[in-house]
């Protein structure tokens, strides 16, 4: 056990919705190094949430991107390093192991110990210039083209095929069609256009990853290799296993041997199904984004990279291996927490702070060693517990609820076998599978069964195209013991985009505006409606989906995306700049708020997704919602999605969400607590909500959470998954 | 008796096992059991029968033993439980998860 400080600075905390590896190798290092351990985040943006994640790392400083110059990465690191006093560094951007390959002999000489590979050959390994070496090499790869202007684009994608992967710098998506591929591309080029963009046909095969830690003098420490057992539209691992598979270990390091690696390295691979070699789809000389699994493996790369770093001297080469004889998965998931104001606007302003340990008085965990018996505390259901493409609401709304005073026994209902929220036993008791169907009853069956093997309170829906079902079938359910808190099925239609933006609202509601809307049936109608309400405008489906079009042939590509999608009827809007706002509530049985918390957006993910907010009150805006609210009848949660203008300076809305956001925990660390008050109210309560702190700062990252082969077997064969300790006899198969 | 050696002859009964690459975990609740291809992460739930020859078949057996295992189990007789035993032993031998252990 080392008893000497280690000091380690690591950079790589966004992405968002596509995690960079900085946060999994801190969160390996946390897990696996012997002895005191100091992590220091490097961040070029106070939003990097990755770094925010309470006891993750102990320091969060502010350095240059290498995108604005080798010698800006360089001094600023370096200023860093003379006041935090790290010795290794870990780069695991793939701008930043560029960099740090060109300045690695500046660094050394500053005593900061790093290992990437030269610089010549990362440049050859970069995204967008890799194809041309491994085709040199004869590496097998996916036909891949390299595009440089927007007009090229649509031309080697219809060449390659659908669906293609569209990757920038740091940036990649699966598109499934033209628009997305060119929505993409545009995104990609405007941040560099002299790289251009790379698009690479899609093999249809077995995903895997193999990553392996390479010394200074060539030779291999370390490796290991995973199965991307369920892969999201992002083309990123949702779940992962750990394998030991020779023909791939044996393929994977004869394709490193051609790379001529130095310092970690990971490979993306596929192997063809009825095909006998891996073809490699991506690079990066850096960490994976799946260190947790070595680390739950005994093969914690993150550990093994900080000890070639920082003791040398240790003989570093291969020992037989001690592995354990799990086969450890990961499931990606979602974590929340709110961090002061005052932390962030420290690091704004002064480059540097010391992270606290997240003081969050209402997040006690539920003590998973007590038995739950029926009489114990209120048992509520929720449901949306995926974040498989989309964060859904279910997952706060139960973190929301664990952190709430008394015994409540949380109940996932789950679609799908790889929502996150089913293997997170910090958030449910049990979790049970619901048929994907368009069949009402079926649907209802399948929860009578549910409810009878293990029964149920309260019922929170979270997804909106499930809410019409619930509020079809509370008076059933009500029989059955379960409460919910739903409108009726006039006022959800009254909040619907087809309604409310179909002109039998004032357009002015006296603190925010309904926005001119035509709505549009087929290509000329929506040319006609871009004509009148002008350019750039929004390009919108009735239930979900927003394009946003700065010409005719925009407006054109958008219509045929959201037919193709299954949209008879689109609604053309004018588009509206300034910053995103969004106000949440639970409305009692009398149409009355209990409390509104109005948020500014600060960080949006491609899709959409809040990943990071604040509270800022606005008494007009909040004013007017309720009073819409009590106009068209609302009952339950809602929330209503503003754009401020930044022009005119009023409130626009966007649309009204027939359930809890996802951004809704914060609601829990700030003091109301709305899913609480949803219980609570749905059980018939009078309740005084508590008031709203203001200074802390909604933020969410991506984490890894462990689940055994026996959970997900469990949960996709028999379609239940228990975590905690129920008498056997209370879950039975009917 | 062998008519070179006077001697009689031996038979050594065939034995089974699991490949090492292969391992077998409990499930959720008892008698339920995982079985797991750590080459390709491929995971395969088990019924108690299931599990009971795959127990055995870890550290390697018979196919006798295998039935016997079952008849001590479970209500069946000595040539259904001999039948099943041959035809699971089949089964995974095609799949690659078994392999004879001279």
């Amino acid at each position: 056990m080392k008893t000497s400080n280690t000091r380690v600075a690591i950079t790589g905390f966004g992405g968002l919705d596509i995690p960079h590896a900085g946060a999994s190798v801190a969160r390996a290092l946390r897990a696996g190094w012997q002895g005191p351990l100091t992590i220091d985040a490097l961040v070029d943006d106070s939003a990097m949430t990755g770094a925010w994640q309470p006891g993750l790392v102990d320091t969060v400083t502010r350095i240059h991107s290498p995108l604005k110059g080798d010698e800006a990465f360089y001094s600023s690191l370096l200023h860093a390093q003379k006041k935090l006093g790290f010795t290794a560094f870990i780069p695991c951007l793939e701008q930043d192991i560029a960099a740090t390959a060109r300045l690695a002999e500046r660094l050394r000489k500053n005593n900061i110990d790093t290992l990437v590979p030269n610089a010549d050959k990362v440049a050859q390994l970069g995204s967008l210039t890799l194809a041309s070496y491994l085709h040199q090499h004869h590496i097998a790869y996916p036909h891949s083209l390299i595009a440089h202007h927007l007009h090229e684009v649509a031309h080697y994608a219809d060449h390659l095929g659908y669906p293609v992967l569209v990757k920038g710098a740091e940036l990649e998506l699966i598109a499934y069609n033209a628009e997305q591929v060119l929505r993409f591309s545009s995104a990609v080029l405007e941040r560099d256009r002299r790289s251009g963009v790379l698009l690479q046909a899609r093999i249809a095969g077995e995903a895997y990853s193999l990553s392996c830690l390479i010394n200074q003098d060539g030779e291999r420490v370390d490796n290991l290799s995973c199965r991307k057992l369920a892969i999201n539209s992002n083309g990123h691992s949702v779940c992962s296993s750990i394998i030991d598979s020779p023909e791939l270990e044996s393929q994977g390091l004869e394709i490193i041997k051609k790379l001529d690696a130095r310092g970690p390295i990971t490979l993306d691979l596929i192997h063809p199904t009825g095909g006998s070699i891996y073809f490699l789809e991506g690079v990066k000389s850096s960490l994976p984004d799946w260190c947790m699994l070595g680390h739950w493996a005994n093969k914690n790369l993150a550990v093994e990279l900080l000890q070639l770093l920082t003791e040398p001297e240790i003989d570093s080469t291969i020992i037989p291996e001690n592995r354990t004889n799990d086969a450890p998965l990961l499931v990606r998931s979602i974590t929340e927490a709110a961090v002061p104001l005052d932390d962030m606007q420290h690091l704004d302003r002064h480059g540097h702070i010391n992270v606290k340990e997240i003081d969050n008085a209402q997040s006690r965990i539920y003590n998973s060693n007590t038995s739950i018996g029926q009489s114990d505390g209120v048992r509520v259901a929720v449901t949306g517990t995926s974040s498989f493409d989309l964060v859904n609401s279910g997952i706060g709304v139960a973190r929301a609820l664990r952190s709430a005073s008394g015994g409540l026994h949380l109940i996932g209902l789950c679609y799908g076998t790889f929502d996150s929220g089913a293997y997170n036993k910090e958030l449910f008791d049990v979790c049970f599978q619901l048929p994907i169907t368009e069949n009402d009853n079926t649907l209802f069956e399948q929860l009578k069964k549910i409810i009878k093997m293990q029964p149920i309170d309260v019922l929170i829906p979270c997804l909106d195209g499930e809410i019409p079902f619930f509020i079809k079938f509370a008076d059933e359910l009500k029989e059955l013991g379960v409460h919910t808190l739903l409108p009726n099925l006039d006022s959800f239609e009254k909040r619907s985009k087809t309604q409310l933006f179909s002109g039998i609202y004032k357009a002015n509601q006296q603190g925010f505006v309904i926005p001119e809307t035509i709505s549009a049936r087929n290509e000329d109608e929506v040319l006609a409606a871009v004509k009148k309400v002008g350019l750039p405008a929004v390009v919108k489906g009735p239930i979900s989906f927003c394009v946003t079009v700065i010409d005719e042939s925009q407006a054109k590509a958008a219509w045929h995306t959201l037919y193709y999608d299954g949209m008879k009827e689109v609604l053309v809007q004018p588009m509206i700049s300034g910053p995103s706002f969004a106000v949440a509530t639970v409305c009692n049985h009398q149409h009355e708020p209990l409390t509104m918390l109005t948020v500014k957006k600060l960080s949006l993910c491609p899709k959409g997704s809040t990943w990071r907010a604040m509270r800022l009150p606005q008494l007009e805006l909040e004013a007017a919602f309720a009073r819409f609210l009590k106009e068209i009848k609302w009952v339950g949660p809602v929330e209503g999605e503003f754009i401020r203008d930044e022009i005119l300076d009023r409130f626009y809305l966007i649309e009204i969400n027939p359930r809890f956001t996802g951004w809704i925990y914060y609601s829990a660390t700030l003091g109301s607590n709305h899913p609480q008050q949803a219980v609570r109210t749905a059980l018939g309560e009078e309740i005084t909500p508590e008031p709203d702190k203001t200074d802390l700062v909604f933020v969410r990252s991506t984490t890894e959470l462990r689940l055994q082969p026996y959970q997900l077997a469990s949960f996709s064969t028999k379609g239940y998954l228990h975590h905690n300790r129920i008498v056997s006899d209370q879950i039975k198969e009917s | 008796m062998n008519s070179f050696t006077n001697r009689e002859s031996t038979t050594i009964p065939q034995q089974f096992a699991l490949r090492s690459w292969v391992s077998l975990e409990p499930g959720l609740e008892e008698n339920e059991w995982v079985l797991i291809d750590n080459r390709s992460g491929a995971i395969c739930t088990c019924n108690d029968s299931a599990g009971v020859l795959l127990v055995a078949l870890q550290n390697g057996t018979t196919c006798d033993q295998l039935a016997d295992a079952l008849t001590s189990r479970f209500d069946v007789s000595v040539i259904e439980a001999r039948q099943d035993a041959l035809l699971f032993i089949q089964q995974l031998s095609g799949t690659g998860f078994v392999y004879e252990n001279f």
